[in-house]
């Protein structure tokens, strides 16, 4: 029956394949351009194999406690309090995490989506659904991600067809000719928008294993990473040098094809789809950190965990906004190591140390 | 209090508690004894309870015992009554409650007959195709139209009183062995717990089985097509029948039950597949299109193509009212002529159309208040939203809640409502069953009759959705 309040494989096959998805492409390309150029895709290549080696070591560790969630994993290991306070420091680094993608779509739909500036209002309204997923909670993911993955692969498929006519991938060569320092620059200022394996790692013991998950999942996020990559390099390809000033990129990709000019922007459509898909992808963390904090706090009342974390993003966005740029090269340069000291190196040491604990009765 | 031997004092007592001039007291001899009829003159088959119960009882042997007594009429539904309140009840069901002299107690002899309108084909849910009767107010009817569908032990049938006033006859109706009984047994629970007045109408039964009061979706199904309710019991859901309603409910209710029509299975398969597609296409432009032209004029001029972009800037011209006042204008009038049109007197219909659709709309346009795109896709959205009726309720709000925020916020404010919905349909649940199954969570052998439906013969499994005990409906040859 699947009713049942576990989730299933297959939803958190299609999250990755639509929500981390379609948040990696609005600006990380241009972004990645900027720094590697051409080699872009090689700079993405880097980032999907170091997250994609997380989740499988956070498969990996799914296997081998059966049906416990991560915090079950702490508790048993180091005790309650241990597990809230790792707890803790995930769920500010999913606030962190949030940040950026917000404030990329709050730009995206205000500069790409609108011809006049809207007014504030425009983008505050997303905190109202955002809230209201964050309090349907987990199962809301992944039964959303059943509906979206179809309009995310829409959206692709729209603009994948209306810029690979454009596309001249001989813009992309020499293959290797950019220097593997500006590729490892390329990786580094666009890591923000990776960690799904911290996803995962939450989701552990909140889905049903069932026969060969680990194989099914990773091979969604090579899926993810595939089209990612494809996206980017059909995106240099049309664009060339001039891919780092493609900012909200779904808009830019496929504005130039000759059938536009007969039926009009239906490339906006994509870019409108985009939107719908990134509402929940923005969400995403909303939602993680709010069933974090809700694990390190215990509140009697589901809206309080979903009012702080929204409540903090909200005020954040509006208070911080017109220092982005400068908040956004803080953490993509310098908080990045914090980022991946949290998300990966804290995750890791207590997961080994909770397996070298269990073997030692034994 | 008891029926005692006294007939004089029941007949005092009974008098006081069913105290109204349409409640006959008839007396007679039964054999060597007085006897007393008590009946609802308006209700009662005069014919049958002279033939059938008085009848014989003139000639019978009094001395014997009253159930023995009850033996001898030949009225087939005939009950022993013993309390005074008891009997009184049976006579408002319409039953006459015999009475003799001497006896303590009395029975029971069901003899009703109402006026009922005869069996026609629904007016809500017409076909070319199919079988055309529908229920009718009676339950009586409306289960011998399930018995002659179904003629098999399995089918439950499970009767039950609503309403302290008005006694409201309501059947649950159940497969065994399809249905899953911890539904039948919750939904009963459901009706239990009910303290009301009266229940004139099902509908009155879906909002009381409803599981989150506030929703603007429906939760409960309803159809008047005995063919329709017999094939959802099929699939595992109950079925319930009120007295007085000509609407069958069923439960648990999935959202893609309004997009099929019983017609769609009794002809060919493609045909079916294109009309469900358009039945959703219908319903998306009814809901979002008022408002997408709205956000495209206000803040998204680039999406409209540039030839059209050029007749609505020529229609537009001059026109006093922003484009969202326009288009909230025009569906405000458009359900004020939808109302009108349900309520007036039918001979005053055609008078109506040349109002609405001439007067209103061409002088209107005339007048340069409103342009012809925007009365265009008012006209547009106003006739898509018919393609699924049981939606209506729904969509018809949904199309201002869009409209508002459209012409507010734009083309964003569409998306968030959007995704606002796809999250609340999709986390909710409906008796344990997900509203908008088999799309999610997806279940792929359910896909054979969604929007998508696949031939009639080739649908072998009960929907898994419903949790149905047996899932598979189908069996190969032999097997």
């Amino acid at each position: 029956m699947p009713t049942e309040n576990k989730i299933c494989v297959r939803q958190i096959c299609f999250m990755i394949l639509s929500c981390c998805l379609i948040g990696k492409i609005l600006v990380a390309p241009a972004l990645g351009a900027r720094y590697a150029s051409e080699g872009l895709w090689i700079s993405f290549l880097i980032n999907f194999c170091a997250d994609g080696a997380f989740v499988f070591f956070v498969l990996k560790l799914s296997d081998k406690f059966p049906n416990k969630t991560f915090f079950d994993i702490l508790k048993n290991a180091f005790g309650k309090v241990f597990a809230k306070i790792i707890y803790f420091f995930l769920f500010v680094f999913l606030l962190f995490k949030a940040f950026i993608p917000i404030v990329e779509q709050k730009n995206y739909i205000e500069i790409a989506l609108y011809e006049t500036s809207p007014s504030v209002m425009t983008f505050a309204l997303y905190f109202l659904f955002s809230s209201f997923f964050c309090y349907k909670g987990l199962k809301a993911v992944a039964r959303c991600s059943d509906i979206v993955v179809w309009a995310s692969s829409l959206g692709i498929i729209i603009l994948l067809a209306l810029s690979i006519p454009l596309t001249d991938l001989t813009n992309l060569l020499p293959i290797i000719g950019v220097p593997f320092t500006k590729i490892l620059d390329g990786a580094k200022n666009t890591f923000v928008w990776y960690f799904d394996g911290v996803y995962i790692l939450l989701l552990i013991g909140n889905f049903k294993p069932e026969k060969a998950y680990k194989r099914k999942i990773m091979l969604s996020y090579a899926g993810m990473a595939l089209i990612t990559i494809i996206y980017s390099v059909i995106l240099y390809g049309e664009f060339g040098a001039l891919t780092e000033r493609q900012y909200f990129s779904p808009i830019q990709m496929g504005k130039s094809n000759v059938a536009l000019s007969n039926v009009g922007r239906i490339d906006y459509i994509a870019g409108f789809i985009f939107a719908f898909v990134d509402a929940f992808a923005i969400s995403l963390p909303l939602v993680f950190a709010s069933y974090s904090i809700q694990k390190v706090f215990e509140f009697k009342n589901k809206l309080y965990p979903v009012l702080t974390v929204n409540g903090a993003l909200l005020i954040s966005l509006f208070v911080a906004h017109d220092y982005f740029i400068e908040i956004f090269r803080f953490l993509s340069k310098k908080a990045i190591w914090g980022y991946w000291a949290i998300a990966y190196a804290m995750p890791l040491i207590v997961a080994t140390a909770a397996l070298v604990k269990r073997r030692k009765p034994q | 209090m008891i029926i005692g031997k006294d007939l004089l004092k029941n007949e005092k007592i009974l008098k006081a508690l069913l105290c109204s001039d349409d409640v006959i007291f008839f007396e007679f001899t039964a054999g060597s004894k007085n006897a007393l009829a008590v009946y609802v003159d308006s209700i009662t088959d005069k014919e049958t309870l002279g033939l059938q119960v008085i009848f014989p009882l003139k000639n019978a042997n009094v001395s014997q015992s009253v159930k023995k007594l009850a033996k001898t009429i030949t009225c087939a539904n005939v009950k022993t009554v013993t309390e005074i309140k008891e009997a009184a009840n049976e006579v408002l069901n319409g039953s006459t409650v015999i009475l003799i002299d001497g006896k303590a107690g009395g029975f029971a002899a069901d003899v009703k007959k109402f006026d009922v309108r005869a069996i026609a084909e629904p007016p809500t849910e017409l076909a070319i195709r199919g079988p055309r009767n529908g229920f009718i107010e009676s339950i009586k009817t409306n289960l011998s139209l399930v018995r002659r569908y179904l003629k098999t032990t399995a089918l439950k049938i499970e009767t039950t009183e609503i309403g302290k006033y008005s006694s409201t006859s309501i059947a649950i109706m159940s497969i065994d062995g399809i249905t899953d009984p911890s539904l039948v047994k919750k939904v009963k629970e459901k009706l239990k717990s009910v303290k009301i007045d009266s229940v004139p109408d099902s509908s009155y039964v879906s909002k009381i089985l409803y599981e989150r009061k506030n929703s603007l979706f429906k939760q409960v199904g309803s159809t008047e097509r005995p063919d329709v309710l017999i094939e959802r019991m099929l699939e595992g859901r109950i079925g319930i029948l009120v007295d007085g309603s000509p609407f069958a409910l069923t439960l648990p209710y999935l959202l893609i039950e309004d997009f099929q029509t019983a017609e769609d299975y009794y002809i060919s398969h493609y045909r079916a597949n294109l009309v469900r597609a358009l039945r959703v296409l219908a319903i998306f432009l009814s809901v979002f299109l008022p408002g997408l032209f709205v956000a495209a004029q206000l803040f998204h001029l680039q999406l409209i193509p540039l030839n059209f972009l050029l007749t609505i800037v020529n229609s537009i011209k001059g026109i006093p009212l922003s484009p969202s006042l326009e288009m909230f204008f025009l569906l405000l009038i458009f359900e004020i002529l939808n109302e009108t049109s349900i309520r007036m007197p039918k001979y005053v219909g055609m008078a109506l159309a040349v109002v609405g659709a001439l007067v209103l709309g061409e002088t209107a346009v005339n007048a340069g208040l409103v342009s012809t795109p925007a009365v265009l896709i008012m006209a547009m959205s106003g006739i898509s939203i018919y393609t699924v009726p049981e939606l209506t309720e729904t969509t018809s709000l949904l199309r201002f809640i869009v409209l508002l925020i459209a012409g507010s916020v734009g083309g964003y404010g569409i998306v968030l409502i959007e995704a606002f919905l796809t999250c609340y349909l999709c986390a909710t649940e409906n008796y344990g069953v997900p509203y908008v199954a088999p799309y999610s969570p997806l279940i792929l052998n359910d896909l054979q009759d969604g929007i998508y439906m696949s031939d009639v013969t080739s649908m072998p499994f009960r929907p898994q959705a419903l949790n149905a005990k047996n899932k598979r409906r189908q069996y190969a040859d032999g097997k």
